[in-house]
C-alpha cells in the first residue's frame, strides 16, 4: 500500500465506530479499509420505514478531495436511486466539498430517502410514476421495502 | 480516542476548544491555519493545497461554497489565521488528557483494527487505533522504517543549510560593500556642504576686509580734511594779527571785513566742535536663522536601512550625490533640502494593486454581461421608397425596410458591429436574387427577431439608376427618381443611417416554407404596402452573367468600401435564411416510435449520410431505432443488458460514411458499433479514467475518415477513436473553465477537421482542431438572451459550418456561425409541436433539416 491510510479515513473510521448516526452502520471491510458496508434504517414517516437498506461505501485515492462512491445494494422504489442502486445526489457529484465527511453523505441519503425529489431524476420512469401517482408510487416503494429490504436486528 | 470525542454543545472545556481548532479536511488540529476570504479555515498543507492542485485559479471554500480567487503564491498567499495559531500555540491543557475515554480501555478484548483478531488490544500511541500486540509491533517497525526514511531525507537536506550558510557570508559581504558606498556618499555630500560653508567664510572675510578699507579711507579722508581746516585757520589768525596791527581803527571797511572773516573762521571752528565725533560703523556678525541652521545640520542627513527587499527608485536624492551610483541602494543616504526641518526622506512604494480578472469575475459570478435583447425596436415612422431604375430590365424591389434610430442597439458581443459597404452586381436569377437578399442580410449587425420578421440592419444609400458594373460610385446616391407621391426628402435614407430590412414572410401573401418572399423573383416588382416602418430598395439587374457579387455600401463613416461575393458564399447565406426561418411554422414531422415500439426519452439523434435514415438512442428502452427521413419506422435493435449488442441507456448516436451505426452505452461505459441493418460488429470502452477509458460516455461523432469522437462525459474530454476502437488521442485539457478545457461535456459533432463540443457545465460550446486537439474558439456564456446558452447538450454542424445547439437549460435550439456569431433561435418549453421538454441530441441533415432529440416529450422533432 502506498504510504498508509490517511490520518483523516482513520480518524473518521474510529469515529463511526465510537459515535454511530443514528439509522446507519457503517463497518469497515476486513481487506481494504477504504470500503464500507452500510446498512441504512429507513427513515419514520417514508415508505421505507422498517426496511434496512445495504449500501457499499467506497472512499477513492483523492479522498477527501474528491467524493466518496456509493451504492445502494438492495433493491429500492425511489426516483432518485436507479436499478443498479445509483444514487443522484449532488453532494456526491459536483456539489462535494472536503469539508463533508462519511457521516455526512450517509445522513444525505438518509435524508434522500425520506424526500425523494422526482424533479431531478436518474433516467427513471419511477420519477415519472411519482408525479402522476404519487399514492401508488408510495404504495410499490413500501411493497418492495417489504420484499427486499426486511429489517433485521441492526448489528450494535 | 479521549480528544476525539465530542463535548456536550456550549460547555467551555477543553474538549470543545480542542474540537474547534479542528481543520475540516483533515479533522486534525490545524497546521498552519490560513483564512479564506469568507472567514472559513484550513491548514495550508496538505488540505488547501490539496483543494488547490497546484494549478488552479480559483478554489471553492469546502465549507460554505465560495468560490476564492487564489493569490499569486499559491494558497500560501492567503493570510494566516493568527487568532487561531495563537490557541494552537497553548500548551495542550491538561484537562484534555484527563477527559473521561469514551472507547473502551485499553486491555478490553476486541477485534484488532489490523488483523481482526480478538486479543487483548493495546492502544497504539501513533493512530490511537486498538492494536494487538503483534500488529503493534509490525506496526511501529514500519514505523521505524518510515523514521529511518526521515533521517536520511534530513541528510540530503543539509546541503541546503550549508547552501544557505553560502547565502549568509554572501549576505555579509553585500552589507559591507553597501556600507562603503553609503559612508562614501554621506561624505562626499557633507564635504560639499562643508566646503560651501567655508566658501561663505571666505565671502563673509573679504566683505569685512572691504568694508574696513573703506572705512579707513574713510578716516583718511577725514584727518586730511581737518588738518587742512587747522592750517588755514591757523594761518588765517597768524595773518589776520598782522593785518590787525597794521590796521588803524580809522579803516572801517577793512576791519569790518577781518570781523566778518573771523566770524567765518570761527563757525567753522564752531561747526568742526559741535558735529559730532566721527563714530565708526558698526560691524556685527548676524546669523538668520540661526537655530533653524543648527537644527538642519544636526539632523542633516540619515541612513535608511531597508530589508531584504529592493527598495524602487528613490526620488529624493540631494543634488551632490547621485545615488544612482550605488548599485544596490538599500542603505542609502537622504539628503534634505537647504533649510528642511525634517529631514527624513520619501517612502517606498507599494506593489501596485492588482485589478481583479473581469473574466473571472463574469463566469464566477453567472451574471451575464451583455444587456438582453432588445425585443422591440422603437419604430420611426417612416414611408419611403426608393427606386432605381434599371437598365433596361425590370426593376427589383427589395422587401420594405424599417429605419430605425442608430441608437437602438442591441450590443451581442459576437455580433459584428460594421456594416461593411456593399455595392451590388445583380444576376437577374430567381436565385441570385436571393442570394443578394441574403448577402444584404449577410452584411448586417446580424438578425434579430422582432415581431414575425427578422429584421437585418445595415447601411444604406440610394441606389443609382445609372450604375453600371465596374463603375467606382457606389450605387447608392441620391436618386431623383423616387415614386411620385412619396416624400422625397424622407425617401432616401442618409449616409450612415441605420437601415432595417424586414423580411417578413408573413406579409408577403405567397411565401413558401422556405426563406424568401415570393415576391423576390425577378421581373417581378413588388411595393410593398408602407407601413409604418417599411421601405423599399430596389437594385438595377444589371448583368446577367455575373458569377460574384459586388457588395459595397458605406459604414456610417463615410467610407465606401467593396467586397465581391462569390456564388459559395451567396449559397451561405441562403443557408443563412434557411435557419433563420427555422421555428416559424411547426415542425416537418415529428418521430415518437409505431403504437408497439414508442420512443421513451430519446437521446441522441444522427442521420445516416447516406439515406437520410434518422437513428435515434431510444434510451428508457435500452434500444436504438431508425426511422426514414419522412419519419416512418424502418427497423429497431437492442436491448437491455451489458452484452455484445445490449444496452444500458444508449445516449449518442452516430453513422459513419458506410452507414455503419456507432451507438454511445452510456451506463456500459462503452461504444458499441453495428453495421447499417443493426448486427453488432464491435465494441470498445471500458469504465475507468485511462486513455481509452470512458466514463459516461454521452455524444459520439464520426468524420469522413471514420474517426469515432466520444464525448467522455463524467472524464470532462473528449477521446479519438479509430473505426476498429483503437485509441487516438484525448481532447480536452482536463476538467475546468479555462479555454481548452471542459466540464461535462455532453455531444459532440464534427465536420471538416473541427470538432465541437457542447461543454455543458461551463455553459458553451468550443471548437477543436481535430487533428491536434488545440482548442481553436469558444462561444456562450451563461444566460438567457440569444445567444446565451444554459447547460448546452445536442450539437450539429452542417456541411456549411453552421452549428445547431441544443441548448436545454433554456428549452430551445439556436444556431450559430462556425466563428460563434448567433444566427437565430427557436423553440420553448412545453409539449406542443415545436416546443421542448428536456432538450437532448441533434442532428442536421444535408438539406439543412434539423432533427431534436425532445426527451421528456418522448419523440424527435423535425425542423
Amino acid at each position: 500500500m502506498s504510504g498508509g491510510l490517511p490520518r483523516r479515513i482513520i480518524k473518521e473510521t474510529q469515529r463511526l465506530q465510537a459515535e454511530p448516526v443514528p439509522g446507519i452502520v457503517a463497518i469497515p471491510d476486513d481487506s481494504n479499509a477504504r470500503y464500507f458496508h452500510v446498512d441504512v434504517a429507513g427513515p419514520k414517516e417514508s415508505p421505507y420505514e422498517g426496511g434496512v437498506f445495504k449500501l457499499e461505501l467506497f472512499l477513492p485515492e483523492e479522498y477527501p478531495m474528491s467524493a466518496p462512491k456509493v451504492r445502494f445494494m438492495t433493491k429500492i422504489y425511489h426516483p432518485n436511486i436507479d436499478k443498479l442502486g445509483r444514487i443522484c445526489l449532488d453532494i456526491l457529484k459536483d456539489k462535494w466539498s472536503p469539508a463533508l465527511q462519511i457521516r455526512t453523505v450517509l445522513l444525505s441519503i438518509q435524508a434522500l430517502l425520506s424526500a425523494p425529489n422526482p424533479d431531478d431524476p436518474l433516467a427513471n420512469d419511477v420519477a415519472e410514476q411519482w408525479k402522476v401517482n404519487e399514492a401508488q408510487a408510495i404504495e410499490i416503494a413500501k411493497q418492495w421495502t417489504k420484499r427486499y429490504a426486511p429489517s433485521q436486528p441492526m448489528p450494535s | 480516542m479521549a480528544a476525539a470525542s465530542d463535548q456536550p454543545e456550549g460547555s467551555y472545556s477543553a474538549g470543545r476548544i480542542e474540537q474547534l481548532l479542528r481543520c475540516p479536511i483533515c479533522l486534525d488540529r490545524f497546521k498552519r491555519p490560513k483564512l479564506l476570504p469568507c472567514q472559513h479555515t484550513f491548514c495550508k498543507s496538505p488540505c488547501l493545497e490539496g483543494l488547490w492542485g497546484g494549478y488552479r485559479r480559483t478554489i471553492r471554500c469546502p465549507e460554505c461554497r465560495m468560490e476564492h480567487r487564489v493569490p499569486i503564491g499559491g494558497v500560501d498567499g492567503f493570510p494566516n489565521n493568527i487568532t487561531l495559531s495563537g490557541f494552537l500555540d497553548l500548551p495542550v491543557l491538561d484537562t484534555v488528557a484527563r477527559e473521561p475515554p469514551r472507547a473502551t480501555p485499553a486491555p478490553a478484548t476486541t477485534k484488532c483494527a489490523v488483523c481482526g483478531n480478538d486479543t487483548d488490544t493495546r492502544q497504539c500511541v501513533h493512530c490511537d487505533k486498538l492494536v494487538c500486540p503483534p500488529c503493534l509491533h509490525s506496526h511501529m517497525a514500519q514505523m521505524k522504517l518510515g523514521i529511518g526514511h526521515l533521517l536520511r531525507q534530513l541528510r540530503d537536506g543539509l546541503p541546503q543549510l550549508t547552501r544557505s550558510l553560502d547565502g549568509a557570508t554572501e549576505w555579509g559581504e553585500q552589507t559591507a560593500r553597501r556600507v562603503s558606498a553609503a559612508r562614501a556618499a554621506m561624505t562626499t555630500a557633507i564635504d560639499a556642504k562643508v566646503r560651501a560653508l567655508r566658501e561663505r567664510q571666505t565671502m563673509l572675510n573679504s566683505e569685512l576686509d572691504s568694508f574696513v578699507q573703506q572705512e579707513r579711507r574713510a578716516l583718511q579722508a577725514r584727518r586730511e580734511a581737518v588738518e587742512l581746516d587747522v592750517a588755514s585757520v591757523s594761518s588765517f589768525c597768524d595773518s589776520a594779527e598782522r593785518t590787525l596791527q597794521a590796521l588803524d581803527a580809522s579803516d572801517q571797511a577793512d576791519l569790518v571785513d577781518m570781523q566778518t572773516q573771523c566770524t567765518e573762521q570761527l563757525e567753522k571752528i564752531r561747526r568742526a566742535g559741535t558735529t559730532s565725533p566721527h563714530i565708526a560703523r558698526r560691524v556685527i556678525y548676524v546669523q538668520q536663522n540661526a537655530d533653524q541652521l543648527q537644527e538642519s545640520i544636526e539632523r542633516f542627513g540619515q541612513f535608511q536601512f531597508n530589508t531584504g527587499e529592493s527598495s524602487p527608485a528613490h526620488a529624493r536624492s540631494g543634488p551632490d550625490v547621485t545615488i544612482s551610483d550605488v548599485p544596490n541602494p538599500d542603505i542609502f543616504f537622504d539628503l534634505p533640502d537647504y533649510g528642511d526641518i525634517t529631514g527624513s526622506g520619501t517612502g517606498r512604494h507599494d506593489p501596485p494593486f492588482q485589478s481583479p480578472r473581469l473574466d473571472l469575475l463574469s463566469s464566477a459570478s453567472g451574471t451575464s454581461l451583455f444587456p438582453p435583447i432588445r425585443q422591440e425596436a422603437p419604430p420611426v415612422p417612416r414611408s419611403e421608397e426608393t427606386r432605381v431604375a434599371a437598365t433596361g430590365s425590370p426593376e427589383v424591389f427589395f422587401p420594405p425596410l424599417a429605419v430605425e434610430p442608430t441608437q437602438a442597439r442591441d450590443p451581442q458581443a459576437h455580433v459584428p458591429r460594421r456594416v461593411r459597404d456593399y455595392m451590388y452586381e445583380m444576376d437577374t436569377s430567381t436565385d441570385d436574387v436571393r442570394d443578394i437578399v441574403d448577402a444584404m442580410r449577410r452584411e448586417v449587425l446580424g438578425p434579430r427577431r422582432q415581431g414575425g420578421g427578422t429584421l437585418f440592419t445595415y447601411d444604406v444609400r440610394q441606389v443609382d439608376p445609372g450604375f453600371m458594373p465596374g463603375a467606382g460610385d457606389s450605387l447608392f446616391e441620391p436618386a431623383g427618381n423616387t415614386e411620385p407621391g412619396q416624400n422625397n426628402s424622407q425617401s432616401q435614407p442618409q449616409v450612415g443611417e441605420r437601415v432595417d430590412m424586414e423580411v417578413d414572410t408573413a406579409a408577403a401573401a405567397t411565401t413558401s416554407q422556405s426563406d424568401l418572399p415570393a415576391t423576390m423573383s425577378r421581373g417581378r416588382t413588388f411595393v410593398q404596402p408602407s407601413g409604418a416602418r417599411s421601405a423599399a430598395v430596389e437594385l438595377p439587374v444589371v448583368n446577367n452573367q455575373s458569377t460574384s457579387f459586388n457588395i459595397s455600401a458605406d459604414s456610417g463613416d463615410g467610407v465606401r468600401r467593396r467586397r465581391r461575393y462569390d456564388r459559395d458564399t451567396a449559397a451561405v447565406l441562403r443557408v443563412l435564411s434557411i435557419y433563420q426561418a427555422k421555428g416559424r411554422s411547426d415542425p416537418v414531422c415529428t418521430i415518437q416510435g409505431s403504437a408497439s415500439c414508442r420512443l421513451k426519452w430519446p437521446r441522441g439523434v444522427a442521420v445516416s449520410p447516406i439515406n437520410d435514415f434518422v437513428i435515434i438512442a431510444d434510451s428508457n428502452n435500452d434500444r436504438v431505432q431508425v426511422f426514414d427521413s419522412n419519419g416512418r419506422f424502418v427497423s429497431t435493435f437492442g436491448s437491455g443488458g451489458a452484452g455484445d449488442g445490449e444496452f444500458d441507456r444508449p445516449s449518442g448516436t452516430a453513422v459513419t460514411s458506410s452507414g455503419h451505426i456507432v451507438v454511445c452505452d452510456s451506463n456500459n461505459h462503452r461504444v458499441q458499433v453495428f453495421d447499417r441493418h443493426g448486427h453488432f460488429s464491435h465494441k470498445f470502452g471500458s469504465e475507468g479514467t485511462d486513455d481509452g477509458q470512458l466514463s459516461s460516455p454521452c455524444g459520439v461523432a464520426v468524420d469522413t475518415s471514420g474517426l469515432i469522437y466520444v464525448c467522455d462525459r463524467d472524464n470532462d474530454r473528449v477521446q479519438v477513436f479509430q473505426a476498429d476502437g483503437a485509441f487516438v488521442r484525448v481532447i480536452g485539457r482536463g476538467s475546468g473553465s479555462e479555454r481548452g478545457r471542459l466540464l461535462r461535456p455532453q455531444y459532440v459533432a464534427v465536420a471538416r477537421n473541427n470538432v465541437v463540443v457542447s461543454d455543458s457545465g461551463n455553459h458553451r460550446v468550443q471548437t477543436f482542431n481535430a487533428a491536434t486537439g488545440e482548442a481553436l474558439s469558444s462561444f456562450g456564456i451563461e444566460g438567457s438572451a440569444a445567444g446565451m446558452l444554459r447547460n448546452p447538450k445536442g450539437v450539429g454542424i452542417d456541411r456549411d459550418g453552421f452549428i445547431v445547439v441544443a441548448d436545454s437549460g433554456n428549452n430551445r435550439v439556436q444556431v450559430y456561425r462556425e466563428d460563434g456569431q448567433f444566427v437565430s433561435a427557436f423553440g420553448g418549453w412545453g409539449s406542443g409541436p415545436g416546443n421542448f421538454r428536456g432538450l437532448e441530441g441533434v442532428a442536421v441533415t444535408t438539406s439543412h433539416k434539423v432533427f431534436v432529440g425532445d426527451r421528456e416529450n418522448h419523440r424527435v422533432q423535425k425542423f
